[in-house]
């Protein structure tokens, strides 16, 4: 794909970069500037502590998008107060060290290999999950569906069914990581 | 005493993480099955003693929470108690599976040492025979589980 399809939501993930260390970010749950803030923080702990992989987040305007050109990439839907969807896409050699991680093995090992897709798929899952509590609360009841392979090129493309889109880089153990919330209008 | 175990996850690497984990806390298993939804989960249920499951909620054809309805029904709850694995941070879909008979929960990503924890106090009240639930509450500063009191 092109990396500079990119560009636009690039700049939106860019203010809100700057837009989120304020102290005053907001709590309201459809202002993209808080759940990207949220988002942001839920994806390094988890990833942390999933897989052991300490994520630093990167700002749009000098993110390596030749990174991910040719990366995997996953998507959930899910329903409930706010319908949405959150993509993750990664390189092979990130979904390696996602899966090794995960399974305790080595990158080289064939099991890494085999696994990677599905443990990117397992990580988008428990993301989103810690996600949904963080930013809606504990009594708020999401259904999740299952996690399924996507097209990185989607993670590009602004859809007009949004009420708010966030999206979140960060660069880990060398490799680059996206991540992107969408929340659907009813 | 070796525990037939049934592992029901829709990711493999979740099953394979699980098995680890499960070995690394020391528990004796004997026989461990895999299923990757509720339907397959009932299936192994029908066909062989299990001593207890492991069940994640989010899964394609039969969710967690449709796999323990159905054990409840078929009153399979009675004698093999079910622990769930999830991301799942609602409040109120966790009180409903602790009244359907669910005897814990962890939170993913599952800490080792918090799994061992849940896991032996569910196995020490099947051996024992007692009747109310043991789960122990996870502490309070555990970012991975619940605060909720099993």
């Amino acid at each position: 794909m092109n990396p500079t399809d990119f560009s636009d939501l690039g700049m939106l993930a860019d203010e809100e970069q700057d837009f989120s260390s304020e102290p005053n970010v907001g709590t309201d749950e459809n202002n993209p500037l808080y759940l990207g803030n949220v988002l942001d923080g839920v994806c390094k702990l988890i990833l942390e502590e999933l897989a052991f992989l300490f994520c630093d987040s990167q700002d749009a305007s000098t993110f390596d998008y030749g990174q991910i050109v040719d990366a995997h990439a996953a998507y959930l839907n899910f329903t409930g107060p706010k319908n949405g969807k959150i993509e993750i896409a990664a390189g092979q050699n990130l979904c390696l060290l996602l899966s090794s991680n995960m399974l305790g093995i080595e990158p080289e090992d064939e099991d890494a290999s085999a696994y990677a897709d599905d443990a990117l798929k397992e990580a988008l899952n428990v993301i989103t999950g810690r996600f949904l509590t963080e930013a809606y609360g504990e009594e708020a009841v999401f259904v999740l569906n299952a996690p399924e392979i996507g097209n990185i090129g989607d993670l590009a493309k602004v859809d007009e069914n949004a009420k708010a889109e966030s999206m979140q880089f960060f660069e880990t153990e060398g490799y680059c990581l996206v991540v992107k919330l969408t929340i659907f209008k009813k | 005493m070796a525990y037939n175990i049934l592992i029901v996850d829709d990711s493999q690497t979740m099953r394979a993480v699980l098995t680890k984990t499960i070995d690394m806390a020391g528990i004796d298993r004997g026989r461990l099955y895999e299923a990757g939804n509720g339907k397959e989960a009932l299936e192994v249920l029908e066909s062989e003693w299990i001593d207890i499951v492991f069940a994640d909620i989010n899964m394609p054809v039969m969710n967690g929470i449709e796999m323990v309805e159905q054990m409840v029904e078929r009153g399979y709850m009675a004698n093999t108690p079910v622990i769930v694995i999830s991301t799942e941070g609602s409040k109120t879909r966790l009180e409903g599976l602790k009244n359907m008979g669910v005897k814990g929960f962890l939170r993913k990503p599952i800490s080792p040492e918090l799994f061992q924890s849940v896991v032996e106090g569910v196995l020490a009240e099947k051996v024992g025979g007692g009747g109310g639930v043991s789960v122990q509450a996870p502490p309070k500063e555990e970012e991975n589980t619940f605060s909720i009191d099993f």
